[in-house]
């Protein structure tokens, strides 16, 4: 056995763990290289060989497996750097990106621009020809007019080309043609087409999917197939492996024909990290809050089953796509906060980002940030940042709060630093709502799991709101994801759309294209050479009330589905909706409209080090901070959490300060290492 | 037992303390010095209910009205029936809500409880018009009363003498069907039985309709207990005081950019749509606007507006005042929170028995949120256009007949009704920026959705041949107004029948400052196969389309704002490219000089010089 290593690259920092013969062995975190983001990653793996005592080249000739989780999709969208994309559409539908959905919700605002278009409607090219809803061909489509509009995305400049046609769904007869013509006319050229990409209902959702797909797919093979020539100059012996949308990950061949898939890759792997934790300490549900410098996440894992939305949506363009469902506000340490001409606080999401940051950086910001109020209130001690790699300077802090919030709104320096936090914390607390309550989920049955450096500091004010009793702060908290990347398992998902219902169940169609779904799904395992044993397959049922047109995804109890499972499945569904709507209606019929099919490979999860037995003092010195349960300033003890104990117990008032965590404990409240090393913050009995 | 005609200050006078002392804790406004923090905490938790409410309605409803198109408003409202916020609302919506809230408080006294809904459509009784489904929830918290809840969904039908729930052709409120005029349909969270009986009974499409009243219910509910455990975090009183906090911050902050607002008495006219039979020559409008900076007050004056008509274009009091209030807060700053605290700062004089004023029962109202009500709107847009010329934006492209309701009998023999939102209007260019495209006129601002092709085609006998941009529809101007959007539209083997009524197929959506007016709405019907035109359609009417003809509509541009020769060749190069301006147009009214490239068109820009230099 050898090392398996997980990565993950963020804005500011590469995080990475590493696992040797099934444990864990470390934890690491350098700064991320925008120019040429491989350097990063082998500055870390550098960092983790340098703590083996082993040559780069040795380390990663001895690695397994190289999971690897990025951004870069995500970015790419967003800075729009991706390849420029044309559009072959059916005839009257070249409008439909510009169209999009309407909603605005802003409605009195007229002094912003129109919203823009994933391409422009002089890319999107119309064909002759149609398909209707029951699949018949009723325009015939014309190679002629393919070469034609061939011809104009090639004199554009495009480099890649999106293939969706209304109701390719049903028949992709027309869709499947221009591929044809594509390869044999424009060979050099990345096309998608929408029936492979994501079958799903509704051509602006389906549109827009393949289209960011095949505008990704020159971008991310780029990206991977330099990383892996790096790794693999350096050795690397085993596979590398990318972290999908759905937490799972992929090898770089499949990925980059359908890197859509891995517009969510960052992130996605915390909640599985999360749900380990939670279950060490035998909770099934859990809550994963994740703050970082401009955004707090959030996730949810209910009843042992990570949180899934089946339309993953960046920059509020729809992919479809089912994504570990993690909810992103701009509010982060570096938001930053200001009181309005009409006397009223608000807290980001105008960021300071890394440049000029929070003013206590004493990078020139002057405005006051989250990070700031920390710093005033003493949860951020500024000799121990990072370590004590960077200073920071608690005037400037307290200058930037006087300044913008406390003298406009006549309140003391501590009432308006809390209240930058209260209302930052009511932003978080809106989003765990929305996570939450909002689906019919008591938030208090939920362990709260953090994720990031610094949420250990909201983490427990965040609870006291949310009447959350327990919290679990992993020693790994801030490398969360990369160490949710080590036991990813290897996923592949595709749906398939055809409605029928409960009452009226096309047993023998379905049944027959869930078995074609199984076999791709087994072919991608058997690629991998995935054991029959590890073999993993769930099918989800997308359901709703005749008439509606929203589903709910409902877990079914097999690949096939048999009457007794219809059974099951639609007493799930009103279960389900009941729980989500207060209302729902049992003596109805369940439309079941669409099929998705997940198959895995799973990966166990490493052992992690359990902390010593015997106590050994870890306090490394005495702070003061304003503790928000009496109101009130207190004298604290430092401690650091790595040098803890199992079940020892540290009483608040506290900090506990890692290199790279600092963790709040209120008075009333108590820290408690457990077996499994991580720390459990909970109300004192 | 009170009869109609009901008296107009029922839905118009400001509730008094003694008018909602009998339901406990109403009178009560909360603690008057809440923390300013617990206040920003409580404000930005509002905005999270009311889009909740919205979530329920959009993923539980049953008709692409409420699904696709989002016709439907949520909100939040206090005990005296004021707004609370129009965070994601549709303007006529959440602005013709506080006059139907009045009216059920003051018709049902002491007996409001928990667990009640009381449903509001009468446009006699404060509503906006007989299709918004307009209902009130009381939401009590350890027995006094917090707020109401409230929502207004559009309903496909309501069962009239026709499918649909809009007749431009009503006269008066017999013709257009069921009034409720604040009717209980649920005590105790529990549908009232006999109730639902006889709406199931009496509206089409029963089984579609029922799901859209569960889905109004559960979104109802959930503010219900959203703002329950506000109250349980932060104590009734807290919450009540956040609640009148946010009133008065709205008032303050509307007071002080009136303040900064030129003195201004105006008068402004124009002439609105043609009406065959009653405005041959079009609806001579016409409106007072008196700005009043040192007392932050608004004031318009609308009752030199003509007399109303046995039609159904008459706007209602709710509709007729919120013209003035949704034509204003577009120029105005838009941090304003958008409440009643604000909205109070603008009052509107209005007439009864004028179009726009106050109707004499029992005149019909189908079309008041729509129509005359956006070109009313135009006109209060064109008032602040000479007030405040900067910040001012161009007339909006209308609700036209596009948008209209069609019914019919498919092959398989199922019977439907169907609002199209496939196509909507342009917006308005302001001095800064071009006109918002997908706006479905001022009452609508762009709240509403589009429906997907394939969903349509789903869940209905249509082919949708084509959706799309409209060239040169948006007004000419430096600042170019959104263009408008066709779609073609064949019913598939069965008759097609659309009862339409709108406008803006006679008065273009202006422009400012030398730029040009939208491009009218129309709408007319086509041969299927040789694409030949068979039938040219008017604003109000009822067509069969057969299978194998099309229907065509396009909906109306937005006005643009300044000299089109100065806006940005390059913005026209783009339009151009887009097939938002034509190659012919760039010249002769941008004086842009294109030339045809390889890759598409490309610019010429000392023959653009010259052209723009010439004259």
């Amino acid at each position: 056995m050898g090392y398996r290593i997980g990565t993950d690259i963020g804005g500011t920092f590469t995080d990475l763990s590493i696992a040797s013969d099934g444990a864990l062995v470390g934890r690491f975190k350098s700064p991320s290289t925008p120019g040429r983001l491989s350097d990063g990653v082998l500055a870390c793996v550098q960092l983790a060989a340098d703590a083996l005592g082993l040559a780069l080249e040795d380390l990663l000739a001895d690695t397994e497996t190289f999971v690897h989780g990025s951004t870069v999709a995500t970015n790419a969208v967003l800075e729009g750097k991706v390849a420029k994309t044309g559009l072959l559409c059916t005839r009257g539908t070249k409008y439909t990106l510009w169209r999009g959905e309407g909603r605005r919700n802003d409605i009195f605002n007229f002094t912003q621009p129109p919203r823009e278009p994933l391409i422009a409607p002089r890319y999107c090219i119309e064909l002759d020809e149609r398909v209707n809803v029951d699949g018949e061909i009723i325009n015939e489509l014309d190679d002629e007019d393919v070469l034609r509009a061939i011809d104009i995305l090639k004199r554009a400049g495009c480099e890649a080309v999106a293939v969706a046609l209304l109701w390719s769904i049903r028949n992709s007869t027309h869709e499947r043609r221009i591929e044809a013509l594509l390869q044999q006319h424009w060979p050099v050229a990345a096309v998608s087409l929408s029936c492979d990409v994501q079958p799903v209902l509704r051509e602006y959702t389906r549109t827009s999917c393949t289209v960011l797909n095949v505008m990704l797919k020159p971008v991310v093979a780029a990206y991977l197939n330099e990383l892996e020539a790096a790794l693999k100059t350096k050795q690397l012996r085993g596979e590398l492996l990318v972290v999908s949308s759905d937490g799972g990950v992929q090898p770089v061949s499949e990925i980059v024909q359908r890197p859509v898939y891995m517009l969510f890759s960052g992130p996605s792997t915390g909640p599985a990290a999360a749900r380990q934790f939670a279950s060490e300490e035998g909770a099934r549900d859990a809550l994963l809050v994740d703050m970082g410098g401009t955004s707090f996440d959030v996730s949810t894992v209910i009843d042992g089953e990570i949180t899934i939305t089946r339309d993953g949506r960046i920059n509020d363009y729809p992919t479809g796509i089912a994504a570990v469902e993690i909810l992103t506000l701009g509010a982060g340490g570096g938001s930053l906060a200001r009181v309005d001409a009409g006397g009223l606080l608000q807290v980001g999401p105008e960021s300071a980002g890394a440049q000029p940051g929070p003013a206590c950086y004493n990078r020139g910001g002057t405005r006051p940030t989250v990070t700031d109020a920390y710093v005033a209130l003493g949860y951020l001690v500024p000799e121990r940042f990072l370590g004590g790699r960077m200073q920071l300077s608690r005037d400037a802090a307290v200058a930037a709060i006087t300044e913008h919030v406390a003298s406009p709104l006549s309140l003391d320096i501590e009432a308006a630093a809390l209240g930058i936090l209260r209302v930052v914390n009511e932003r978080m607390i809106n989003g765990i709502l929305e996570m939450t309550v909002r689906r019919g989920i008591d938030p208090r049955d939920l362990m709260l799991v953090t994720g990031g450096g610094a949420t250990g500091v909201a983490a427990i004010e965040l609870a006291r709101e949310l009447g959350i009793t327990r919290i679990i702060v992993p020693q790994e908290t801030s490398v969360l994801c990369a160490l949710g990347a080590l036991d990813a398992d290897l996923k592949w998902s595709n749906v398939v759309s055809l409605p029928s219902t409960v009452k009226n169940f096309a047993a023998d169609e379905v049944n027959a294209s869930l078995a074609s779904l199984c076999a791709s799904g087994a072919d991608f395992l058997e690629r991998l050479g995935v054991d029959a044993v590890r073999r993993h397959y769930e099918l989800f049922a997308s359901a709703r009330y005749p008439l509606q047109v929203t589903e709910l995804d409902v877990a079914c109890p097999d690949t096939r589905v048999s009457e007794e499972d219809l059974a099951v499945i639609a007493s799930r569904f009103h279960e389900n909706y009941r729980d989500r709507y207060n209302i729902s209606e049992p003596e109805n019929d369940v439309e079941l409209v669409m099929w998705r099919l997940v198959a895995a490979g799973v990966v166990e999860a490493p052992r992690r080090p359990r902390p010593s037995l015997e106590a050994t003092d870890g306090t490394i010195g005495d702070t003061r901070f304003f503790d928000a349960v009496t109101q009130s300033w207190v004298q604290a003890s430092m401690v650091d959490p790595d040098r803890m104990a199992v079940d020892e117990v540290i009483g608040g008032p506290a900090l506990l300060v890692a290199v790279d965590t600092t963790v709040v404990v209120p008075t009333g409240y108590s820290a408690r290492m457990a077996t499994g090393g991580y720390v459990v913050i909970e109300l004192e009995r | 037992m009170l009869l109609p005609p009901y008296d107009p200050r029922l839905i118009i006078d400001p509730l008094t303390d003694e008018e909602i002392s009998g339901v406990p804790g109403a009178v009560d406004r909360g603690r008057e010095d809440v923390d300013p923090i617990v206040f920003s905490v409580v404000y930005a938790r509002l905005d999270g209910i009311l889009s909740e409410m919205n979530e329920t309605i959009l993923t539980t409803a049953r008709n692409p009205i409420l699904y696709g198109a989002k016709d439907f408003t949520c909100t939040v409202m206090s005990p005296r029936a004021e707004v609370l916020s129009m965070h994601d609302c549709l303007p006529v919506h959440v602005g013709t809500m506080d006059p139907a809230l009045r009216f059920v408080i003051r018709v049902f006294g002491d007996d409001i409880h928990e667990g009640d809904v009381i449903v509001n459509n009468a446009p006699y009784a404060g509503n906006a018009h007989v299709g918004d489904w307009t209902m009130f929830a009381p939401v009590f918290h350890d027995g006094t009363l917090v707020a109401w809840a409230a929502n207004k969904c559009h309903l496909i039908d309501i069962g009239a003498h026709i499918p649909g729930s809009v007749d431009a052709s009503a006269r008066d409120i017999y013709e257009e069907a069921m009034h409720f005029p604040g009717v209980r349909v649920c005590r105790e969270h529990q549908p009232i039985e006999d109730l639902v009986r006889f709406l199931g009974y009496n509206i089409r499409y029963p089984e579609h309709w029922y799901g859209d009243f569960l889905a109004q219910l559960g979104s109802l509910w959930t503010a219900e207990t959203r703002i329950k455990s506000l109250c349980e975090r932060f104590g009734t009183d807290v919450v009540k005081g956040c609640f009148s906090e946010a009133l008065n911050y709205g008032e303050r902050r509307m007071i002080d950019v009136i303040r900064k607002l030129p003195a201004a008495d105006i008068e402004v006219a124009m002439t609105g749509e043609v009406f065959e039979g009653f405005f041959p020559e079009g609806v001579p409008l016409k409106l007072k606007l008196k700005v009043m900076p040192d007392e932050g007050r608004i004031e318009f004056d609308y009752t030199d507006m003509p007399d109303q008509q046995d039609f159904g274009y008459n706007l209602t009091y709710a509709t007729a005042r919120c013209s003035a209030l949704q034509g204003t807060l577009p120029v105005l700053d838009p941090d304003i929170p958008t409440n009643d605290g604000a909205l109070k700062r603008i009052t509107v004089k209005l007439r009864e028995g004028a179009l726009a004023g106050i109707p004499r029962w029992p005149v019909g109202t189908s079309l008041a949120t729509i129509a005359l009500c956006d070109e009313v709107t135009n006109l209060v847009l064109m008032a602040w256009s000479q007030i405040i010329p900067e910040n001012a934006m161009a007339g909006m492209g209308e609700y036209s007949a596009a948008n209209f309701i069609g019914f019919g009998r498919s092959a398989a023999g199922e019977d439907y009704a169907h609002a199209f939102y496939l196509a909507a209007s342009g917006g308005g260019a302001t001095g800064t920026h071009d006109g918002l495209p997908h706006m479905f006129g001022a009452c609508i601002m762009g709240n509403m959705g589009y429906e997907s092709i394939e969903q349509v085609e789903l869940a209905r006998p249509f082919y949708v041949r084509e959706v799309s941009a409209i060239a040169d529809s948006g007004g000419a101007g430096a600042f170019r107004g959104a263009v408008g959007v066709r779609h073609r539209i064949e019913p598939r083997n069965h008759v097609l029948n659309i009862n339409y009524g709108g406008s803006g197929h006679t008065c273009p959506a202006f422009g400012i400052g030398g730029a040009a007016p939208g491009a009218l709405a129309d709408h007319w019907v086509d041969d299927a196969h040789s694409g030949e035109k068979l039938a040219a359609l008017k604003n109000s009417g009822i067509t069969n389309i057969e299978a194998n003809q099309v229907w065509v509509a396009d909906t109306g541009g937005g006005g643009g704002h300044g000299d089109p020769r100065s806006r940005d060749p390059q913005a026209v190069l783009n339009d151009v490219c887009d097939g938002f301006v034509s190659v012919e147009a760039a010249q002769s009214i941008y004086a842009v000089v294109l030339v045809v490239a390889d890759e598409g068109y490309s610019l010429d820009e000392a023959a653009t010089k010259a052209l723009r230099a010439a004259n």
